[in-house]
């Protein structure tokens, strides 16, 4: 699921409809989605925002229906600046995020198992903090994947 | 207690619905709760309400009546407050398996 081209240190974006148009663009020339992807995203973000605030850090997860994607995947970008997102069930409220994890899904019953690693990454002491740390593309993507095998279900 | 039908609703019934899904399961199995959990998008929530007996809801969390008990699903992925969540699913569960009147049927 996870693949180095899609792993993003320091990515400089204005605004969260920026950085997630980034991410889409670069799932788009990967063939991963279709090229109605981006502007559903989107759409889906502005309608059920996915902010989520954790104790070390908020970040956003969002993503758009099965049929706009080709193959599983997953974006992860590390901003240099946060953005705002709105938060998921609570759209009255800003979130500053530096964290987003994109999960372009195609069936959900059968990728719901790296989705919940996933999930339970975020409330594992030390993972978000961490997150911050690696300096590039490679050492994020390595610490990633390293974390996700570890992940409980 | 007889089964009892839980949905999980979010905006796309995706990602985040389904996480949530299979932690109740997991949850549900633990705890040995007569349960059948399942995912459905928000458009079609309210269709899907008329067959279930509780709603987890998580995005959007809107005010609604559907006519059955409803809480946040927020805390299944979050983390923040789940044991809370899920002594208050389980005291719902209870709650209804009390004995109520059966509604007419057709032709009876």
């Amino acid at each position: 699921m996870l693949r180095p081209e899609l792993v993003f240190v320091g990515l400089k974006a204005a605004s969260r409809e920026e950085a997630l148009q980034l991410l889409a663009e670069r799932m788009l020339k990967e063939d991963l989605v279709t090229p109605e992807f981006s502007a559903r995203l989107l759409e889906r973000e502005e309608a059920f925002p996915t902010g989520l605030q954790f104790a070390e850090a908020a970040l956003a997860l969002p993503h758009t229906e099965t049929r706009y994607v080709l193959q599983p995947a997953l974006a992860v970008a590390v901003l240099a600046e946060p953005v705002s997102f709105l938060a998921m069930g609570a759209p009255e409220q800003s979130l500053a995020v530096r964290i987003i994890f994109l999960p372009a899904v195609v069936h959900p019953d059968e990728q719901v198992r790296w989705l919940s690693r996933l999930i339970s990454l975020f409330q594992t002491p030390g993972f978000l903090s961490g997150l911050l740390q690696p300096p590039n593309r490679e050492s994020l993507f390595q610490y990633l994947r390293a974390a996700l095998n570890a992940a409980p279900l | 207690m007889p089964q009892k039908v839980i949905l999980v609703s979010c905006g796309t019934g995706v990602v985040t619905a389904e996480t949530t899904a299979l932690r109740i399961r997991k949850i549900a199995a633990e705890r040995k709760w007569p349960v059948e959990v399942r995912v459905v998008e928000f458009p079609k929530l309210k269709q899907a309400a008329t067959g279930a007996d509780i709603i987890v809801q998580i995005a959007p969390h809107d005010a609604e009546d559907y006519g059955i008990p409803k809480l946040s699903g927020l805390p299944f992925l979050t983390g923040f407050e789940l044991d809370k969540t899920v002594q208050q699913l389980e005291a719902i569960l209870l709650t209804l398996d009390k004995p109520k009147a059966e509604p007419p049927q057709n032709g009876l």
